[in-house]
């Protein structure tokens, strides 16, 4: 059957590829690189999507098939660990199978994976290992809750592994990006000590020692992080935006459906609106970010990590927010989200567009 | 009450369900598969949020939400809100709020059916504005007069069992 199946599978790649010479469309891209997984040729399927996404980068379904593929083929090879793991459990595969559950943001199995490691025995990377995702959970968070959590994980694996620089350097990432300058200076100080002469913790070192004066402790600092939602030297951050254009087709998509009352787009202090105009517009944008910024402010509070879901039902319809790490998409609609619109607000955000000189920008913040 | 939430703590997926008034008083509460405590902050957490959206709504001339979620990565907030009361329940990563919509309209009209029949309802089966209960449509051998076992002494008319 495996055999049929393959033999079948490279007619329909070669009229996929035929397909893509005439007409290099992201469909076209999209549909060979399906035959590829089809056929189990996971690496020939990414190849593919890199491909089409260079020819086309805004192309969302061919990004989102890209991001499936690289998952898929880490499954296969989280499955591998787990069988070889059965059979020999040593250290560096434990470590492989975490580094892979870390950095496909899979933290809960992270988690689950280092304890049960550790749970046979006292190791030293596992404890950094578990440093590392209760890190990368605060960063997501932002909670202090969070936040203590990971600095007593990363105190741990500083006492385990005295002379390696990584929990060091982790630790000190984190003092410098909730702002405890004194104690970033002191760790710095701590790193340079394990490597002397290092030019760039050199530099940091004196870096931190100029804001050192006056600086808040951890526990203020982490305070501080979890009101505002952002960590420091984080306002003006700048990510890969996409443009203005993709977000505004989406917007009117959403705004030429008959029940939809409005649709938005917010980053920052700026919003694309399609459906209310003037005051009505910037009232409805107001709302929305203000809704936005306690949900959040709520969502840390309760430990419910990142939000990615908004929505309020009353008489004036359903207004569903779908929030990114620095932007959000939000609909009005008369009736019922319905799971397809769902999908694609959930889609919106994350996509940090352009949103300056457009059209249907309203600055509801500009005021503030 | 106390049974009508842990109705809706057995549903898979609920964490904690809570009770609460619309000054953040935690009412009642029944607790899920969550191990933790935390009724406390919860109400005042929520309150504040649900004062909080009501204030971002009012300019724009709405009423206040009747329900709302906060869905998050690690569970999610579901909110309902009554006249009197509002009842949330906090899910785990697994559940979506769609999953206990209806069990929570029932429950919260049940809670105000109680709260209602408690307060208003007088013995003499009248309604709030005088008016006399209505006959039913199909006789019951509990509330009609036709059964025997239904019939009560007439405590100023007539002999009571024990003359």
């Amino acid at each position: 059957m495996k055999f049929l199946d393959r033999i079948l599978s490279y007619g329909r790649i070669r009229r996929a590829r035929r397909a893509l010479a005439a007409d290099p469309s992201p469909r076209n891209y999209l549909a060979l690189a399906q035959q590829y997984a089809l056929a189990d040729r996971r690496a020939d399927a990414q190849r593919i999507c890199v491909e089409g996404l260079e020819a086309f980068p805004e192309n969302i379904q061919l990004a989102r098939y890209y991001q499936r593929t690289r998952r898929s083929e880490r499954e296969a090879r989280l499955a591998e660990l787990h069988r070889e793991l059965a059979f020999s459990p040593r250290a560096p595969l434990w470590r492989e199978l975490c580094e892979i559950l870390i950095e496909s943001d899979e933290l809960t199995r992270a988690e689950e994976e280092l304890n049960r490691w550790l749970a046979t025995g006292d190791h030293p990377e596992a404890h950094y290992l578990l440093g590392r995702v209760l890190l990368a959970r605060f960063y997501a968070d932002r909670g202090r809750t969070q936040g203590r959590a990971a600095m007593a994980a990363l105190d741990q694996a500083i006492a385990r592994l005295p002379n390696d620089l990584r929990p060091l350097r982790a630790k000190l990432d984190f003092l410098t990006k909730i702002g405890a300058w004194q104690d970033a200076r002191d760790c710095a100080a701590r790193c340079l000590s394990v490597e002397p002469g290092t030019l760039e913790l050199e530099g940091r070192y004196r870096t931190l020692a100029a804001r050192a004066e006056g600086a808040p402790s951890i526990e203020r600092a982490l305070f501080e992080v979890e009101r505002s939602g952002r960590l420091a030297g984080e306002e003006g951050g700048e990510g890969v935006r996409t443009s203005a254009g993709s977000v505004q087709a989406l917007l009117r998509e959403f705004a030429t459906q008959p029940d939809v009352q409005a649709a938005l787009y917010v980053r920052g202090s700026t919003a694309l609106v399609q459906g209310p105009k003037g005051a009505t517009a910037e009232r409805t944008a107001r709302t929305v970010q203000s809704i936005l910024a306690s949900s959040r402010s709520t969502g840390r509070r309760l430990g419910l990590g990142q939000v990615f879901q908004i929505q309020l039902e009353g008489s004036f319809g359903t207004l569903s927010i779908a929030p990114g790490e620095q932007d959000a998409g939000a609909l009005l609609c008369s009736g019922p989200l319905g799971r397809g619109r769902e999908e694609m607000l959930l889609g919106m955000a994350g996509l940090n567009a352009a949103t300056a000189g457009s059209e249907t920008a309203v600055h509801p913040g500009g005021d503030q | 009450m106390i049974a009508f939430l842990e109705s809706l703590s057995r549903l898979p997926g609920v964490e904690f369900v809570l009770l609460i008034s619309h000054d953040g008083v935690p009412i009642a509460h029944a607790r899920g598969c969550s191990e933790s405590a935390y009724e406390e902050s919860l109400a005042a957490l929520t309150s504040q949020w649900l004062n909080d959206l009501r204030h971002h709504v009012a300019p724009l001339g709405w009423h206040p939400p009747e329900r709302a979620f906060l869905r998050g990565a690690r569970g999610t907030l579901v909110l309902r809100s009554s006249e009197s009361a509002c009842l949330v329940v906090v899910l785990g990563r697994e559940a979506a709020p769609e999953d206990v919509r209806l069990s929570m309209d029932s429950v919260l009209a049940r809670i105000e059916r109680a709260r209602h029949g408690r307060s208003q309802v007088a013995p003499g089966t009248c309604t709030p504005a005088g008016m006399p209960e209505p006959a039913p449509a199909i006789p019951s051998g509990h509330d009609g007069v036709a059964t025997e076992e239904s019939l009560q002494p007439d405590p100023h008319h007539g002999h009571s069992p024990s003359n």
